[in-house]
């Protein structure tokens, strides 16, 4: 497949990562790095990364992803502005603590559908893998012993299968599917209401199905929300439910948000925004060396507020939000660059470049003289 | 601190500027359509 030089930048509002300061932080400079390093536990950097780097600017806010990328894949990139948004507008931490709290409420709702001998008989059956965290936990809030928690029911008993969230009911129906006519409860800790109707209408061996806590379908709020809402019943037409509720995070589980690919014409993973330091599903999947950090020495001559720069395949891509086209640099212009990002000086730069190339600073320093002033103005680079 | 060539010295040339992509500004996207065309829900394991 072709491939396309990229230079994405991205000014993600500080106002959504600052309303979660045990998620991403106290400071800005902080919060977006974080935010970065969340972006590259995503199923969409998996697929961009080979190619391409994170650049951020902590200093300014800005993200930029700079490289190449197959054409197939430039529809998961053209969104990542609107998605990254998207999903921290309604993202919903849950800690431990309010996990397990949630758990103690789905416990009291369980009992208050089950008889005792019943609950003696029933056997509580994860959903992996969020669901055993949860299925542990409910177990405790249940007082079962270990010998009714996990593996497959051997007796008539209900079974309680449990998750940490459901969104669209589609790993629910596949599971209730594996043993249809088991009388089962459905306990989520979080869930629409829509959606634990649709699930006990799916099958009558359900009994019932219960969230701890409600949530709440923020696509109805879209402008387009009838043609949004039947557009991707069509493209998903096994779910349960299509909305857009809350973007809940656990420590240990950050659920899929799917972005459409014109390209594909399929549904694929989309971004991720909760940080590996918070959740553990993104710890084990981040790529952390592919944030490249841009933090300019301040000087008589460095880079603009509004650049970023990264290196890839051997070139330094920078890239400005007031210069319509990124530029690469190769060889002695990468050097150049580093100088000037690193020192802010161009003396100190002339004669560090030449020390590298055994070159008098003389030399250097005219050819740096005009890289600085073609870089100027594009306006990528400032001089004072 | 790193050395700011990183590369081997190979011969000295003038700098050049090779033009590459456009740089798209995603950041009004985000501003005025925060959630773009996406949903929540489960996609097929890629894996990750």
């Amino acid at each position: 497949m072709a491939r396309e030089p990229v230079a994405v930048l991205f000014q993600p509002e500080d106002a959504r990562l600052a309303r979660h300061p045990e998620v991403f932080g106290m400071d800005p400079a902080s919060r977006i790095v974080a935010l970065c390093e969340a972006m590259t536990c995503s199923s969409a950097w998996a697929r961009l990364r080979g190619d391409a780097r994170l650049a951020v600017r902590p200093d300014a806010g800005i993200i930029g992803i700079l490289g190449t990328v197959a054409s197939g894949d430039r529809p998961i990139l053209d969104v990542v502005g609107g998605h990254v948004a998207g999903l921290l507008e309604h993202l919903h931490p849950v800690p431990y603590a309010e996990a397990e709290r949630a758990c103690f409420e789905l416990a009291e709702i369980i009992r208050a559908r089950l008889q005792p001998d019943e609950l003696a008989d029933a056997r509580v059956v994860p959903i992996p893998r969020g669901g055993l965290i949860v299925a542990a936990m409910l177990a405790y809030a249940l007082g079962l012993p270990p010998d009714q928690v996990g593996g497959s029911a051997a007796t008539g008993g209900v079974t309680i299968l449990v998750d940490d969230c459901a969104i669209s009911g589609t790993r629910l129906r596949e599971r209730l599917a594996v043993d249809p006519h088991r009388p089962s409860i459905v306990a989520l800790l979080y869930a629409h209401p829509d959606l634990c109707r649709r699930v006990e209408a799916s099958s009558a061996a359900v009994i019932a199905c219960v969230a701890a806590r409600d949530l709440v379908d923020h696509a109805i709020d879209r402008p387009d929300y009838e043609a949004w809402r039947r557009r991707w019943a069509e493209r998903s037409p096994q779910d349960l439910w299509t909305g857009d509720p809350d973007h809940v995070v656990f420590p240990w589980n950050e659920p899929d948000a799917l972005v459409w690919n014109e390209v594909s014409e399929a549904a694929e993973a989309g971004w991720r925004v909760a940080p590996p330091s918070w959740c553990l599903k993104n710890r084990v999947a981040a790529h952390p060396g592919d944030v490249q950090r841009c933090e300019p020495q301040p000087g008589s001559v460095m880079p603009a507020d509004t650049t970023v720069w990264a290196d890839v395949d051997g070139m330094t891509l920078v890239a400005g939000l007031g210069d319509p086209r990124a530029v690469a640099l190769r060889g002695s212009a990468a050097a150049m660059w580093r100088g000037i990002a690193r020192t802010g000086s161009a003396d100190e730069t002339a004669d560090a470049v030449g020390r590298q190339y055994d070159m008098t600073s003389e030399r250097v320093r005219n050819d740096l003289e005009s890289f600085i002033a073609r870089l100027t103005q594009r306006g990528v680079l400032v001089a004072r | 601190m790193d050395p700011i060539v990183e590369e081997g010295p190979e011969g000295y040339s003038e700098p050049k500027l090779e033009e590459w992509g456009t740089v798209t500004d995603l950041t009004q996207t985000g501003l005025t359509h925060p959630g773009a065309d996406a949903k929540q829900g489960s996609a097929a394991s890629q894996g990750v």
